[in-house]
């Protein structure tokens, strides 16, 4: 691949996979700036690296993991307000799912079975309008769809995430609520 | 009862798996990303300003969610210009022919006589001799013009009706032929001059000596094809 064609391939994935790594980092930073400096950082990390990766979200995922966590260390009188906040989310969690604790494993190990998805861009669009709350059009905007195909692609997804439950033993969706 | 869809964000909502993101953070990461994306090329060494202007470009499509790639919307764009500049210049064309405007055709009985254009009409070959009369202080009229046409005509049977032509018919033809014809004491003196009419440069000259009138036609004959050979 050419330099050229190697920038373009790099500002194509950059455009898809920003909004994924930005709301990662604001949701566990909770502060605009501090999030477009991780992606920043996590980004220069990925242009180095980019060719000899495989799974994209995957790695870019670990990458935001790893910046936090360096950032913590450079706002050190953070740390702990960092960490409160995660004990929190992670009691409040464990707290609210008493007795539930196993339907929560089982919907997080559907969601993150890429079986269930037919390509990362697939993942990518569920995780932007699901869990970060896109709208379709916004999502899709940054994975070149329209607004219809990017409904279309998430119901199929989301039809496909109902059967694994029921696969694994969730007879509808009801029970779970 | 609720879709599959909003059933599936129901779920993650309740099982706290779901990090909604707030419109207007959504709106400053939209506003926002071409920029921080300015800083990785920078800090990666790519920056240039081709590629910083085609990344512009890039993301201004990404913003207004325009679909296709820069390189068709590139040929889409020449494809309407061309098209587009051809159908102002078929329309300034257009205007420009002359159109008729003073009325119906007025139509013409086929055995009418055809009308030939001016220039065609006022058209003249393109003469090559200027022929002045001869002149003469002690010749009669008569032997000067009977003299005169036994010139034209010799020219004319040499090299044809389109040589020659009185002067004032051939302003413009290369060369211009004088003479004269004089009577002396042993008889008549015949003289001959053909000039270049723009350099005025002598390109025959002859002089001839006849003893009698009688003799005068023979005398022109010869000077003639002898003017022929040497002007042509």
């Amino acid at each position: 691949m050419s330099a050229f064609e190697n920038r373009k391939e790099f500002r194509r994935l950059y455009a898809e996979y920003y909004p994924l790594v930005f709301s990662a980092a604001y949701v566990k930073t909770g502060n605009r700036q501090d999030a477009e400096d991780i992606c920043h950082d996590v980004f220069v990390r990925f242009f180095n690296h980019f060719g000899e990766i495989e799974k994209y979200r995957g790695w870019l995922m670990k990458a935001v993991s790893f910046e936090i966590s360096n950032y913590r260390s450079r706002r050190a009188n953070r740390v702990s307000e960092f960490a409160d906040i995660d004990d929190f989310m992670n009691d409040s969690n464990l707290a609210f799912v008493n007795g539930f604790r196993d339907s929560r494993i089982i919907i997080q190990e559907v969601l993150q079975d890429e079986a269930n998805f037919e390509n990362e861009r697939e993942m990518l669009l569920f995780e932007l309008i699901a869990v970060y709350d896109f709208s379709y059009r916004e999502a899709g905007k940054y994975l070149d769809m329209t607004r219809w195909q990017a409904e279309y692609r998430y119901r199929k997804v989301s039809d496909r995430i109902i059967d694994q439950l029921r696969k694994r033993g969730v007879k509808g969706i009801g029970d779970l609520l | 009862m609720k879709n599959s869809h909003d059933s599936i964000k129901e779920l993650l909502r309740l099982y706290r798996l779901d990090s909604p993101v707030p419109a207007e953070v959504q709106r400053h990461l939209s506003s926002r990303i071409e920029r921080v994306f300015a800083g990785v090329m920078r800090k990666t060494g790519i920056y240039s300003t081709l590629f910083a202007l085609f990344s512009y470009i890039f993301f201004l499509f990404k913003r207004l969610g325009i679909l296709f790639p820069l390189k068709n919307i590139v040929i889409l764009g020449i494809v309407i210009g061309l098209t587009s500049s051809g159908l102002v210049y078929l329309y300034v064309s257009r205007d420009s022919v002359p159109v008729n405007t003073i009325g119906p055709a007025v139509p013409v009985p086929p055995d009418a006589m055809p009308v030939m254009p001016q220039e065609s009409k006022n058209k003249r070959p393109a003469y090559r001799l200027a022929l002045n009369p001869l002149r003469s202080g002690s010749v009669d009229n008569d032997t000067l013009s009977r003299a005169t046409m036994i010139v034209s005509d010799e020219l004319s049977r040499l090299h044809g009706r389109d040589y020659w032509a009185m002067a004032d018919e051939a302003r413009s033809a290369a060369f211009v032929l004088s003479g004269y014809i004089e009577k002396t004491e042993g008889g008549f003196v015949i003289f001959v001059k053909v000039v270049n009419s723009r350099s005025s440069a002598i390109v025959y000259v002859t002089r001839d000596r006849v003893q009698s009138l009688d003799e005068i036609p023979e005398s022109c004959r010869r000077i003639s094809a002898e003017l022929s050979r040497r002007v042509r």
